[in-house]
């Protein structure tokens, strides 16, 4: 056990450091000069000038390089060209909206998903999972950008039943900051009245979000159930008259669990970054929409620090996931595992 | 004349075997409702972006801009955008773009996803580690951003699009075809050929990636799908294929801002894309079930 | 299992059904609107985007501000320019003080001054240009003396700009770290240091921005108590959220929906003259843009009233020279070109080019530029220039822009001040911040412009801007496409507003 965790921990410092060294030198290779959109195409040469070496963007990439990466190990990210503040100062503050909106979104997607797939592999061919795999399969075709436009226009425009952009209503102060997440938060510091608003502001993102990874999972659940409910050992449950209940909870859920498990853990890493392109719909401060805006102004201290951030997030979300495979499967030996 | 009819006809006796295999599958295909489904749509899409000059009522680029956002009409079945091009047009011509993308993506992504994944499951050890790592490095990078990334660098357009996507798409073979090729190495069959002494390329090549062929072809259905999807969402965030193509997802975003009232500008295109890449998705699960040997019963 | 059912069908049930909570009525003395955020600093020294700067301009106050188009003192509560042009002196009101209580004085306006120009961050430039930190002197407590390095006579135009903003010392130099002149803690809660009608709370970046009624501020006080502005990036959701009554105000709504804002009678939307330009530049370096006659087809080829016909809606002002309304100098009709294909089309095949040529037309990637961009590619293509149209993003398109790689290019020039010398040195001095980037230079352009800078007298300098404008739209390498309005839509319950070009986020006389 300690050996698998420090030889995948190894591996995450490693990845790391690979993917720094390709988004440096993508950033790098990049034909603009952020100094200039700064100035809107205003400004003298010496101003420019300056204001590059305050950048410390005039030395050579591969010393800026070692620069940035001296800084990575104080957890110093730099400074963003865009806002002007350290990175760090930046994700602490985008981060925990992101965060909530994606493990909003993959708490949804279990709950829907789960059962779907439960539900779909038990009545086999009924209505029910002729419905429920229809459900799937739009969920992993939609284009999650134009499903965003279509909820909003249906539920905020015509309905009038949920707010469309922010994640709080405006008047009702966001709860003390503690984790940064509102939902959690507000519930701490007993605020139910931003209990209440966050809850809805994050439904329509998240659901949008999450709409893909329920379908994964429903389809996954469905065809493992399927598979491990036509193994000798179930059937033989049957004939033992043990209850349906019991064989479909106790004996299928556990084994058809494993390979949904390892769904979840990928979807929640691609949730991180298509929450890019949710967070732009719904105007949801995070730093999808960070990332996007730092990419269109060359800020490449602020897009270094999004792409490691998510990487170590999804290396440590799938790290977490093998974790649990020993829980639902004892059977599983960690050291053995590559 | 004779001669090649014996040449055919000892091929035919070689192969006699696979041959037989192909056409139960074929068999199979047509017997399953899905990928008949899947098919029909799939070929429906191909033969309007091949005919696209023949179906078009509109050139797609001609702007009437005295006719903008106009509603759904006879004239123009789908409406207007904000350019007053005609979108069923449009839509028609950007199949073209979406076709390419996906192939193009998925064979440059299953190319280098099979040569890297076959060596590294054939070679095994310190190649394999450092070959499997790379691939889940790129497989942890969130793809989005990296390729978000690519096309900022290399500046926005189609064909940085595509390098973007299967530079994100290639890991996934990678791992496809290495487990593949780790169950086939072992096994009797291929330990005879190689006491019969069978380089390892011939091996490599003739006899193990050849097995490994179903499980590609129905990833790189699916994949098709994904990858339309993610052209279309860079191209929505402005990081595709740049005006004034039709290309399906820059189009949604052209009528984002019109989602509400003049909603038929975003919602025909997003229809398109959904509609192919179910398409594709019910084609690749309908594969999947026929050519899966563990579903084959 | 019918369980969980039963639940999730409950849970949703609940959830849907509660009333949607966020529409609950916006106080009366709180104003909310709405605005697609650029804003990467909200210190004055720093500021230079859109939000930022409209923000900020409530929360500094300035020696001189505009109003109805007049640059008139502020703080400063006299002035007397020397008989050179050269040495300023301003007397400064004696009753300003900042929210922290300590007087606005000639040392506080001195700080500020110089650590806009020491800082040379954005829009240090502007104060650079005509004066440098040492030329300004406290002569006594209320009085400054400015020394010019040259006879600007538009100097207090500038004083006008946010850079020119007056801080409060002793507070933002008690919040310094690391040599950073205060700028870390003006992006946050600095209230204390606020000169103007509005101090800032709270700046949540990317979402809102909070602004708190300045008690000790010597003017006019407005009369909301709170205003928040909040960052809606999709014109779209500002929409939807004005005619739900979610915010009171919305900044970044687009031509195409005037025409259901305007049917809407809750709202009220004006269309304000918008100190900008948005131009077509030609690259004289390039083949074949250094031919005039090209350059004059060019012009000719552009249909300028269809784009703010169809493509605006009518939200936007023609435009041939480069001063825009309302500024001194602007010319409704100079009739130097106008929309005549066919005149192209001869003037092409004078200058050898019969069947047009192939050419690259580059502007930035956002929406508005591609509508803009993809009509302008239509009409050049009628009289046979080929464009190539390719859409960059900022960074990339100015640092091609700066070094003169672009052949055709799409783009907007705002003004920092409202001063003609914004407009028409940029556009025609030949090292105007535009004009070196597209090579072009002429020596007598270069001396009218020079000349017309240190008039004093409106009327003769309005001639020559006259004349300067008509040499720039018949032989410069600018073909004007159009001065865009401001769409500024407010609920009817919001009274008082008054629309002020280079102010547009003065709320200091709405009420509800």
């Amino acid at each position: 056990m300690k050996v698998f965790l420090l030889k995948r921990l190894f591996y995450t410092v490693l990845m790391l450091i690979g993917i720094s060294i390709i988004t440096f030198t993508l950033s790098h290779v990049v034909p603009g000069d952020p100094v200039l959109t700064m100035l809107g195409g205003r400004g003298t040469d010496e101003q420019i000038e300056k204001m590059r070496e305050d950048l410390g963007l005039n030395k050579p990439i591969h010393e800026q390089y070692f620069i940035y990466m001296k800084g990575l190990i104080n957890f110093d990210l730099g400074e963003s060209i865009r806002t002007k503040r350290d990175v760090t100062a930046d994700l602490k503050n985008f981060f925990p909206a992101t965060f909530e909106l994606s493990t909003f979104a993959i708490i949804l997607s279990i709950i829907l998903g789960i059962p779907l797939g439960i539900l779909s592999a038990v009545k086999k061919d009924s209505w029910l999972d002729q419905g429920a795999r229809i459900f799937s399969l739009l969920g992993v075709s939609m284009p999650v950008f134009w499903l965003g436009l279509l909820l909003m226009a249906l539920f905020y425009n015509h309905l009038h039943f949920l707010p469309s952009s922010g994640r709080i209503a405006m008047f009702i102060m966001p709860p003390r900051d503690i984790t940064g997440l509102y939902l959690v938060d507000s519930l701490i510091t007993g605020n139910f009245d931003a209990f209440w608003s966050s809850l809805q502001h994050i439904i329509l993102p998240a659901f949008c979000l999450g709409y893909l990874s329920t379908a994964q999972i429903a389809r996954m659940m469905r065809s493992s159930m399927l598979e491990v409910m036509n193994q000798d050992y179930i059937r033989s449950s049957y004939s033992f008259g043990l209850s349906e209940k019991l064989i479909i909870f106790k004996l299928a859920f556990k084994n058809a669990f494993i390979p949904t498990l390892t769904i979840i853990g990928l979807s929640y890493g691609s949730l991180l970054s298509g929450a890019v392109l949710t967070e732009t719909i719904f105007s949801w401060p995070g730093i999808g929409r960070y990332v996007v805006e730092s990419m269109l102004f060359l800020d490449f201290p602020a897009v270094m620090g999004v792409t490691l951030l998510i990487a170590l997030v999804y290396s440590l979300a799938n790290l977490f996931v093998d974790l649990l495979y020993g829980f639902f499967d004892p059977r599983i030996k960690y050291d053995e595992i590559n | 004349m004779e001669t090649t009819d014996t040449l055919i006809d000892s091929w035919l006796k070689k192969h006699e075997s696979k041959i037989k295999e192909f056409k139960y599958t074929l068999h199979l295909i047509s017997k399953s409702p899905l990928s008949m489904i899947g098919a029909f749509i799939i070929a429906c899409f191909l033969l309007i972006a091949v005919f696209a000059p023949f179906l078009a009522p509109h050139d797609p680029y001609y702007q009437e801009m005295s006719a903008r956002l106009e509603a759904p009409s006879f004239q123009h079945p789908l409406g207007t955008d904000d350019m007053g091009r005609d979108i069923l047009s449009r839509i028609i011509y950007g199949s073209r773009i979406s076709v390419l993308i996906g192939i193009i993506v998925v064979s440059i992504g299953a190319a280098i996803g099979i040569i890297v994944g076959a060596v590294s499951g054939y070679i095994g050890g310190a190649g394999d580690n450092i070959l499997m790592r790379i691939a889940d490095m790129f497989l942890s990078f969130p793809p989005l951003i990296l390729a978000m990334a690519i096309a900022a660098a290399l500046g926005p357009n189609l064909r940085n699009t595509i390098i973007a996507i299967a530079l994100v798409r290639w890991p996934v073979y990678a791992r496809l075809v290495r487990s593949q090729v780790l169950s086939i190495k072992n096994s009797q069959f291929i330990e005879a050929i190689r006491s019969m002494g069978g380089s390892d390329i011939r091996i490599l090549f003739i006899h193990i990636l050849p097995n490994c062929l179903s499980p590609i072809i129905v990833r790189a259905t699916m994949d098709l799908g994904t990858v339309i999807l993610a052209a279309a969402g860079l191209s929505f965030i402005g990081f595709g294929a740049q005006p004034p193509l039709p290309e399906w997802g820059a189009m949604v975003s052209d009528g984002r801002q019109y989602i509400v009232s003049e909603w038929w500008v975003a919602a025909f295109p997003g229809l398109a894309i959904l509609f192919v890449v179910v398409g594709f998705n019910i084609l690749g699960d309908g594969l999947r079930d026929v050519l899966d040997p563990r579903l084959r019963r | 299992m019918k369980k969980i059912l039963i639940l999730l069908l409950l849970m949703s049930v609940f959830v849907f059904n509660t009333a949607f909570v966020g529409a609950a009525a916006i106080p009366d003395d709180v104003l909310v609107v709405a605005d697609n955020f650029d804003a990467a600093s909200l210190d004055p020294a720093v500021a230079y985007e859109f939000t930022s700067c409209n923000t900020i301009q409530n929360v500094y106050d300035n020696l001189f501000v505009i109003d109805e188009g007049e640059v008139v003192p502020h703080l400063a509560e006299s002035y007397q320019i020397s008989e050179d042009g050269l040495k300023w002196t301003i007397k400064l009101r004696e009753d300003a003080e900042f929210a922290s209580g300590n007087p606005i004085n000639a040392e506080a306006v001195q700080f500020s001054l110089q650590r806009s120009m020491e800082m040379g961050k954005g829009p240090s430039w502007m104060l650079n240009e005509v004066m440098s930190p040492e030329s300004i002197t406290v002569v006594d407590e209320y009085t400054l003396e400015i020394g010019l390095k040259f006879p600007a006579s538009y100097f207090a135009s500038v004083l006008s700009n946010t850079c020119a903003g007056i801080v409060d010392p002793e507070v933002v130099m008690a919040h310094e770290e690391d040599g950073d002149w205060g700028e870390g803690w003006l992006n946050g809660q600095s209230g204390e240091a606020a000169s103007g009608p509005y101090k800032l709370v709270t700046w949540n970046r990317g979402d809102s921005i909070v602004l708190e009624r300045n008690e000790n501020y010597w003017g006019e006080k407005p009369n909301f108590r709170q205003v928040i502005i909040k960052n809606v990036s999709e014109s779209v959701t500002q929409k939807m959220m004005l005619e739900n009554g979610d915010i009171d105000m919305a900044y970044k709504l687009t031509p195409d929906q005037l025409a259901d804002l305007e049917a809407n009678e809750d709202l009220n939307v004006i269309k304000g003259v918008d100190l900008r330009a948005y131009y077509l530049g030609m690259n004289v370096s390039k083949e074949p843009l250094n031919n005039l006659k090209v350059r004059q087809a060019i012009k000719h080829a552009i249909d300028y009233n269809a784009m703010i016909e169809h493509l605006v809606r009518g939200a936007g002002n023609k435009l041939e020279g480069a001063i825009v309304k309302p500024l001194l100098g602007y010319q409704e009709d100079m009739g130097v070109y106008e929309y005549n294909p066919e005149k192209a089309k001869q003037l092409l095949a004078e200058a050898g080019y019969p069947d047009g040529f192939d050419i690259e037309l580059t502007g930035i990637s956002s929406t508005m530029w591609k509508q803009v961009i993809s009509s302008v590619q239509n009409d050049l293509s009628a009289v046979g220039i080929n464009a190539e149209v390719r859409q960059l993003n900022a960074a990339a398109f100015y640092e091609l822009f700066r070094n003169q790689q672009l052949e055709l290019m799409l783009s907007g020039w705002g003004s920092d001040y409202p001063d003609p010398h914004n407009f028409i040195h940029p556009f025609g001095h030949s090292e105007g911040s535009l004009t070196q980037r597209v090579a072009y230079s002429s020596k007598e352009l270069d001396d009218l412009i020079e000349e017309a800078a240190e008039i004093n007298d409106p009327e003769k300098r309005k001639e020559l801007y006259h004349k300067i404008d008509r040499m720039l739209a018949e032989e410069g390498p600018w073909a004007m496409l159009y001065q865009p309005q401001n769409i500024v839509v407010l609920r009817n319950e919001v009274k008082g507003y008054e629309y002020n070009p280079v102010r547009i986020f003065d709320f200091t006389s709405a009420y509800k």
